[in-house]
């Protein structure tokens, strides 16, 4: 029995008839960065009511509320501070007690941290909102960064109280008040900013796949470590120095160490580099929210391509 | 931010609509930027949009629709495939609700496919509100019919069993035999009088009344008086010396049922 080989042609997806003359099209065109900037500046007052929704909405059924922050706060930054301090002996520099400096790498880094945590969930906490109410999307995550300026506010407060602590008892201020300590907001705005580019990505996967979550909270972990929050960047040497720098985080937790304690290592060339990857991740990030992010969060439907009403994707 | 001020339970709203229909979107909250109830402010919402020649799209929080509530206005809400009112037919799609158009930049609200015009959205709430009250009132009427023609069926029924049961309680004439009876009128009564043998041949006096409904005698082809009646008897059997059953039979009776 003999067969005759059958050629299959592929498949040929059918080009979208041009709309006729006059008819109503409806048009995706994705914003760019700049506008997606101005847009979100514009309604830079809707930031104060999902920050206060997002703050109040963090306490819902919390008995002690936001007595929490400090406990947490406490927890997270006594228990270590003693284990790399009293028993490790962590180095620190110049003599200062490594409470202070821990607690002083800590505020950086929880700050980092819990932005990142805080934002991945946003577009799922304000899903409802973002369907019905058209604000640009940025304005999310940045409302889940905001709520934690009370946070940051204890974090100084807790080191004031160390500060004050050890000039108690040893009757030395760690601390030198001087200009420099201006670029302490500068160290933390800078920090938020890259969380912020960060969560421009995260945040809206979130939405389609849960797992980004997982990875963040693997990750974070591992930064820390690479990070020179237990450890002085001054004991690095060579190699391992330059590769710590190459983390961004590094320059700005030097420069927050720089600001407070007035001893860190704050290098150019690794403040350029942070400060380029920071760049580089926040506008990218809008490019991603903006594009991408809108269609993972479902302000767009995701049927837009296959309505028959004419859509066009520019 | 627009203040308000009033500490009425229920005062009308009284937000500064025309500062805030500049397109962007605006959370307000009871309590603090208004008084009035959420639904009130959102019907005030929709009759200022009207009287600027705009749309507005509101929404309730989910978080406490009670309290706080989101509005947007926009140029015009048109359906899909509808152009916007400067003509435009290329819009550019900005949300799911939104869009805006590329000849004038204006920020347009998309009606829901389903969803008819506000206008007629509110007009349609009218009439079915009128058509379900229309509908309620017959219903009820029906109701009320039904309720009425149930009573008389069941009147009707309660009836019918009464006078089956005095049927039957009549039935009883058939049972004697050798029958003699007259008419007798008697204080208004449909009666006969008479005489008779009962089932074990004893001798029975009889009054027989013709039962009644409504004034007529109720009429029952069983009874071999063609009406239902009822039987009283009267032993004789008992009274032998006082009663003289002979000359009872020679007496000229006008029913005699052998």
């Amino acid at each position: 029995m003999s067969s005759t080989p059958e050629t299959i042609a592929p498949p040929v997806r059918p080009t979208p008839a041009a709309p006729p003359a006059g008819a109503v099209q409806i048009i995706t065109r994705r914003q760019t960065v700049a506008e997606s900037l101005v847009e979100a500046w514009r309604c830079r007052h809707v930031l104060w009511a999902l920050t206060t929704t997002s703050f109040t909405g963090m306490f819902d059924q919390v008995l002690l509320g936001p007595f929490w922050i400090p406990i947490t706060i406490a927890v997270q930054t006594l228990g270590p501070a003693l284990i790399f301090g009293a028993v490790l002996d962590a180095p620190t520099p110049s003599g200062i007690p490594y409470l202070l400096f821990f607690l002083v790498g800590m505020t950086v880094w929880s700050t980092f941290r819990r932005s990142l945590k805080f934002t991945i969930r946003s577009f799922h906490q304000f899903r409802r909102l973002t369907r019905e109410v058209s604000f640009p999307l940025l304005l999310v995550p940045l409302a889940a960064i905001a709520q934690l300026a009370l946070e940051i506010f204890i974090h100084f407060v807790f080191i004031a109280g160390v500060v004050w602590y050890f000039f108690y008892t040893d009757g030395v201020v760690h601390v030198t008040l001087g200009p420099q300590l201006l670029l302490a907001p500068v160290a933390l705005l800078w920090a938020l900013t890259l969380a912020a580019g960060i969560a421009f990505f995260t945040a809206p996967v979130f939405m389609r796949a849960r797992d980004i979550r997982i990875i963040v909270r693997l990750a974070l972990p591992f930064w820390m470590f690479v990070t020179p929050i237990i450890y002085p960047l001054s004991h690095l040497q060579g190699g391992a120095r330059t590769a710590a720098q190459v983390n961004p985080m590094t320059a700005i937790t030097e420069l927050f160490k720089f600001a407070v304690l007035d001893r860190a290592v704050v290098e150019p060339v690794a403040l350029v580099w942070s400060g380029f990857v920071t760049a580089a991740v926040f506008l990218s990030g809008i490019w991603f929210l903006s594009t991408v992010g809108t269609r993972l969060v479902g302000v767009q439907s995701l049927a837009d391509e296959d309505e028959d009403d004419g859509s066009v994707l520019v | 931010m627009a203040r308000f001020s009033s500490s009425a339970p229920s005062p009308p709203p009284t937000v500064d609509w025309r500062r805030l229909a500049d397109g962007r979107p605006r959370r307000l909250k009871r309590g603090r930027h208004f008084d009035a109830e959420v639904s009130d402010l959102v019907e005030d919402a929709h009759r200022v949009a009207r009287e600027l020649g705009l749309a507005v799209r509101t929404y309730a929080d989910k978080r406490d629709p009670d309290k706080y509530v989101w509005f947007q206005f926009a140029r015009a809400e048109i359906g899909r495939g509808e152009p916007c009112p400067c003509g435009g037919t290329r819009l550019r799609r900005v949300h799911l609700h939104f869009l805006a158009c590329d000849d004038c930049g204006a920020r347009l609200i998309l009606r829901d496919s389903a969803a008819p015009p506000r206008e007629q959205q509110v007009e349609e709430t009218l009439l079915e509100e009128a058509l379900l009250a229309e509908e309620a009132a017959a219903f009820e009427e029906a109701l009320t019919e039904e309720a009425r023609a149930n009573e008389r069926r069941d009147h009707e029924r309660r009836e019918a069993r009464r006078i089956a049961r005095k049927v039957a309680r009549s039935a009883s004439l058939s049972t004697y035999r050798d029958v003699h009876l007259s008419k007798q009128e008697v204080a208004g009564l449909d009666a006969y009088v008479g005489f008779g043998v009962d089932p074990i041949g004893r001798d029975v006096l009889l009054v027989v009344s013709v039962l009644h409904e409504n004034g007529a005698p109720i009429p029952d082809p069983a009874s071999p008086l063609g009406y239902a009646h009822r039987v009283e008897r009267w032993p004789v059997w008992r009274f032998p010396d006082a009663v003289d059953t002979a000359a009872l039979r020679s007496r000229d009776w006008e029913i005699h049922l052998p």
